[in-house]
């Protein structure tokens, strides 16, 4: 059951305000009804009271009235006479004045004189007298005071009569005999049934000490001195002579009512009225009470109604825009509605959808932006995709045979050129070790691919020899880079193959035709040399100067010839396959001294520090000088041709023993080891890999030294990899490179089929 | 505001309702249980010393209205069978009582019949001396020189010897005859004076259309208490509770009586079948100050009147051994019943 602001407010308030006028309505019901008890209790209480002293008043009024007649001279004299047999009993005078002299004698009945043996001797009602009182308690208990027995009962006359009897006592004091004065109780039933105060239900009556009624009853007629009340009000009342008791049931009646004890008449004064008789006007009240609470119920429900329509009024304004927020109008203007929480609601409401609107705002921005990035992307993402496609089929349409590989020689592609070259398809080969292409001898250049890539370097251009499907051996130079993925982690290669085997060919025929025109050119070039020393020397005549200066420049450019020529003359030595060692014994620290003396004028002539780090007590090596010479010369001589003026070259010479470093690499064997370094232009990444390659020249250095001819370190190279030696380096543009050489420290010797 | 939490909030409150009602009324069946049904009546035996009438008004009241059943007896009450004394009759009975004079308990007692008074009924005895109104006779002195009809065998007769003997009048100067119960020889002139009881032969006149002069014998020092309720000693002894529920049943129907002479005079007459409502009903009402003048606890009996009782038999030859009194009567039963009532 869902419960509106409205209907909870109005039910809280008409509840809330019902409650409280029950409460107080109660509240005021038990307060009337304890005022109306207490009030009646008072009035009975004190009507009771008034009328007990009122009884008691009356009876000490006979008394006193009895004992002053009996003080009056003449009438005592009379009864002394009387009782002493004086008189005579039938004379009635003394009685009769007596009755003539008592004040109130409309109440009285009877007179009589009783002698000390309880005979009356004397009455008003000649029939009294001689009747013998003896055991009557008016003359017995009257011996020395006056008494009083309230209703006594007289069998005969069926009178019920107050007695009064009072002593008769002679002048010494001795009690001669008892005046004893029947009174009518009426005085008495009067007071006692006077209804002033007591309403329709009150009464007011007395019980003598046997529990009789003794006063006329309102509901019960002749209930005089028969009827018995024992209630334990009034049982405690006439046992206790102190205290009044509250009386609140009257056989079965529910009264308000009290027992009071008059001693004077040894009586219990009853009063009481019934409890409902004085709750009816309290209990009429119900309906008006009732009626009272219905409108106020009435009221306070319309009160709460309208307080909860003027409530929810702004709220339900509120909801509504709120609604339309939520469905997304975001224009909807919110107006200040009341000076309170509502309105403060509102106004945050306000604000809170004006920071909805900026955040939309923002968003839309944002959302526009992101889509403009997402479709910039989304192009790029199709361009690189477009690209990829297009290298991907560049490489896979590529005549060159193309494919990659894993670190561990594994092929991952393998592109058409490589099918037409090696005749394996793709589906023979990938997922296969490399080495089916690869010749028994060279498998460990799988290890070394990965050690260089690993190290972050790209093999360019390198020769070697790989195997077709029908196990025809070719010639191929192979370029591997690494394949990255997108952590920068290398986790293949990629390789492509050059297939140089017409190359070899053309090379081979050049080698050749070098060799013999360098031996041709030799033999003239030596006699030019040999011929311009003469004329220079003045061997064949003087001459002049200028002559003089014409003869040396021929005589330079006949150096550089022959030099060229020596060189050339190497290489194709070397190239030939006709590689003999001249095995010698020889001192490398002279050879070194001798080769750094030859280059001292440019050293010189560039300002140049050598740094010279020599092991002083190197062994004779073993191995051929002239080569191992040209192996100095070439390293040292590019050393200081590359390095800038004031430049420190550092020169190592040393013996390294195995398991050692030498430079990055751990030594496999004892060795001699020899290594330049220069702070020279060094060699630009993407060229390292053709350093040793015949008649290259690095880019940053082909402007600078135009001269050179690219083929030192292809024979340092040559030399060392075919007389069991090893050579690398390592390089970095502008800053410079270092080339390490070994070799065994047995020394050199022909390494067999190493092309 | 929970529908569930209602509704279950309605029926605890509905099935406590329910528990409740059942428990009120197996309270109240088990009161009734306890009242009524539980213990069997026990049958005793009530004898009279004369035919039923309103004299015995209370024990009829006790019976019909239910005072001895509540007390867990059933009371048989008999008549006098005129041959053999109350006195024996409860004697001989096995849980009885008995209904008789104050001086027929005193002469049972002296004749060895163990038996003693419990309560007393009328405290003022009713014997009278009645004359018509016109005879001027006011006093007992006023008998001298008249004739005084005597009723033979009732009690009157020695309580009016008591009474003249007590005042010292010589009864030598009055003629004594012996008249029946009827009034005829006072109506028809032939006595002065006569003895009878106060509630019936001075009715009997009235109703003959005379007024009398009443002399209430009790007035001139010779009460005697009429009739008292006894049962034996042994009852007495060993079954004291008994003597207390007949006792308390009893008083309670003659204050029942007292309070509703007219319904109780109805009931009388369940008793009294040949009689009429109005004799009855005279009876009762002028037994009354007789029994219960407000002055003292119905029932209640004093010393002194049983001494006076027995000083009047005494005196008159009627007994002849000296008594003790107190073995005569008790008013045990009389004291625990008042201290109870009062309680």
């Amino acid at each position: 059951m869902r419960l509106t602001l409205s209907k909870k407010i109005t039910i809280t308030i008409g509840t809330g305000v019902f409650v409280a006028a029950t409460l107080l309505s109660i509240v005021t019901f038990i307060f009337l009804e304890q005022t109306s008890k207490k009030e009646t209790n008072t009035r009975l209480n004190s009507i009771s009271y008034l009328k007990g002293d009122n009884i008691s008043h009356h009876l000490q009024m006979y008394v006193l009235e009895t004992e002053n007649i009996l003080k009056k001279n003449e009438i005592k004299k009379g009864l002394i006479l009387l009782l002493n047999g004086k008189e005579k009993n039938s004379d009635n005078g003394v009685v009769e004045t007596i009755k003539e002299d008592f004040l109130y004698k409309d109440s009285l009945l009877d007179v009589s004189v009783i002698n000390k043996d309880g005979i009356v001797i004397a009455s008003l009602n000649e029939a009294e007298v001689g009747k013998i009182k003896s055991e009557e308690p008016y003359f017995f208990k009257a011996n020395e005071n006056t008494i009083v027995q309230n209703f006594n009962y007289d069998v005969l006359t069926k009178q019920i009569v107050t007695i009064i009897s009072t002593p008769i006592k002679d002048d010494k004091g001795v009690t001669l005999g008892v005046l004893s004065e029947k009174i009518n109780t009426n005085d008495i039933n009067e007071i006692m049934t006077e209804r002033g105060g007591l309403g329709e239900t009150g009464e007011t009556f007395l019980v003598n000490s046997f529990n009789f009624v003794t006063t006329d009853l309102l509901k019960e007629p002749n209930s005089v001195l028969t009827r018995t009340i024992y209630l334990p009000q009034i049982n405690d009342c006439l046992q206790n002579d102190s205290n009044y008791y509250t009386l609140d049931d009257y056989y079965g009646d529910k009264v308000f009512g009290y027992a009071r004890w008059i001693p004077e008449i040894d009586s219990c004064l009853i009063s009481k009225i019934d409890k409902k008789e004085v709750m009816t006007p309290v209990i009429q009240t119900l309906p008006q009470v009732i009626s009272f609470l219905l409108i106020i119920l009435i009221i306070t429900s319309g009160f709460g109604h309208f307080i909860g329509r003027s409530i929810i009024k702004p709220l339900q304004t509120l909801r509504s825009k709120a609604i339309k927020i939520k469905e997304g109008d975001l224009d909807v203007l919110i107006e200040p509605v009341s000076d309170d929480e509502i309105g403060d609601l509102a106004t945050v409401l306000k604000e809170m959808l004006f920071k909805l609107k900026n955040v939309y705002k923002g968003l839309e921005d944002k959302v526009k932006e992101r889509t403009i990035e997402l479709e910039k992307s989304e192009n790029k993402l199709k361009e690189s995709l477009s690209k990829a496609e297009e290298l991907s089929s560049i490489v896979r349409d590529a005549n060159e045979p193309i494919f990659s590989q894993n670190l561990e020689g594994v092929v991952l592609s393998w592109n058409s050129g490589a099918k037409d070259f090696f005749g394996y398809s793709a589906d023979e080969i990938i997922g296969n070790s490399v080495e089916i292409i690869i010749p028994e001898d060279k498998y460990y250049e799988i290890e070394n691919i990965k050690e260089i890539i690993t190290s972050g370097k790209k093999i360019d251009h390198y020769q070697t020899t790989r195997k077709k499907k029908d196990g025809t051996l070719v010639d191929v130079a192979i370029s591997v880079s690494p394949i990255k993925d997108s952590d920068e982690n290398i986790t293949g290669v990629s390789v492509v193959l050059l297939d140089i085997t017409k190359e070899r060919q053309i090379d081979k025929a050049k080698t050749e035709f070098v060799s013999i025109a360098s031996h041709q050119f030799r033999t003239p070039l030596s006699a030019m040399s040999w011929y311009i020393e003469m004329l220079l020397a003045g061997d064949a005549g003087s001459i002049n100067e200028e002559q003089k200066k014409y003869l040396q420049e021929i005589s330079t450019g006949n150096k550089r010839m022959v030099n060229l020529v020596d060189d050339l003359l190497n290489v194709s030595r070397l190239d030939m396959g006709e590689f003999v060692l001249d095995i010698s014994q020889f001192n490398l620290l002279n050879m070194l001294e001798s080769v750094l003396k030859e280059l001292n004028p440019q050293i010189l002539k560039r300002k140049l520090v050598i740094k010279q780090t020599i092991d002083k007590n190197l062994p004779q090596f073993i191995g051929d000088e002239k080569l191992m010479r040209m192996i100095f010369q070439n390293l040292l001589s590019n050393a200081v041709k590359y390095t800038p003026i004031g430049g420190v070259i550092k020169v190592n010479l040393s013996k390294i023993s195995k398991g050692k470093k030498f430079g990055e690499r751990v030594v496999t064997e004892d060795s001699l080891a020899f290594s330049v370094s220069d702070p020279g232009v060094g060699i630009p990444t993407y060229q390292q890999g053709r350093v040793f390659s015949k008649l290259f020249r690095a880019d940053n250095i082909k402007e600078s030294e135009p001269e050179g001819t690219g083929l030192g370190l292809y024979v340092v190279k040559s030399v060392a990899d075919q007389s069991g030696g090893s050579v690398w380096f390592t390089s970095e543009e502008n800053k410079g490179s270092a080339f390490y050489i070994l070799f065994p420290i047995t020394g050199m010797k022909v390494v067999e089929s190493k092309k | 505001m929970n529908k569930l939490h209602f509704k279950t909030f309605l029926v605890i409150i509905i099935l406590l309702c329910i528990v409740g009602v059942f428990v009120v009324i197996f309270i109240n069946k088990g009161n009734i249980f306890k009242n009524n049904e539980l213990q069997p009546l026990q049958k005793i035996t009530l004898n009279l010393n004369w035919i039923h009438q309103a004299e015995f008004a209370g024990n009829y009241v006790a019976r019909e209205k239910g005072f001895y059943k509540e007390n867990g007896l059933d009371v048989d009450v008999v008549s006098f069978d005129f041959n053999s004394s109350v006195a024996e009759a409860v004697t001989r009975g096995e849980l009885s009582f008995g209904v008789m004079g104050a001086d027929q308990l005193l002469v049972a007692r002296e004749q060895g019949f163990p038996i003693k008074a419990i309560a007393v009924i009328y405290k003022t005895n009713p014997g009278v001396m009645f004359s018509l109104k016109g005879s001027n006779i006011f006093t007992p002195k006023d008998f001298i020189g008249k004739t005084i009809g005597i009723e033979k065998g009732s009690n009157t007769e020695y309580l009016y010897a008591a009474m003249m003997n007590k005042l010292n009048i010589d009864r030598k100067l009055i003629k004594e005859v012996e008249v029946g119960y009827e009034v005829k020889e006072l109506l028809a002139g032939e006595v002065d004076v006569s003895t009878g009881y106060i509630i019936n032969e001075p009715n009997l006149v009235k109703e003959a259309g005379q007024d009398t002069n009443i002399i209430l014998m009790s007035d001139y020092g010779v009460n005697m208490y009429g009739d008292v309720i006894f049962t034996t000693e042994n009852i007495i002894k060993n079954n004291p509770d008994l003597v207390s529920r007949f006792l308390e049943a009893t008083l309670e129907g003659w204050q029942y009586a007292i309070e509703n002479q007219e319904e109780a005079t109805d009931i009388i007459l369940k008793y009294a079948a040949q009689s009429t409502r109005e004799h009855e009903y005279s009876i009762l009402k002028d037994s009354i100050p007789l029994i219960s003048n407000g002055t003292s606890f119905l029932g209640w009996m004093d010393k002194e009147q049983w001494q006076q009782a027995y000083g009047i038999l005494l005196g008159q030859g009627i007994l002849s051994k000296p008594i003790e009194i107190n073995d005569v009567f008790t008013v045990e039963f009389l004291a625990d019943y008042y201290i109870n009532k009062k309680r």
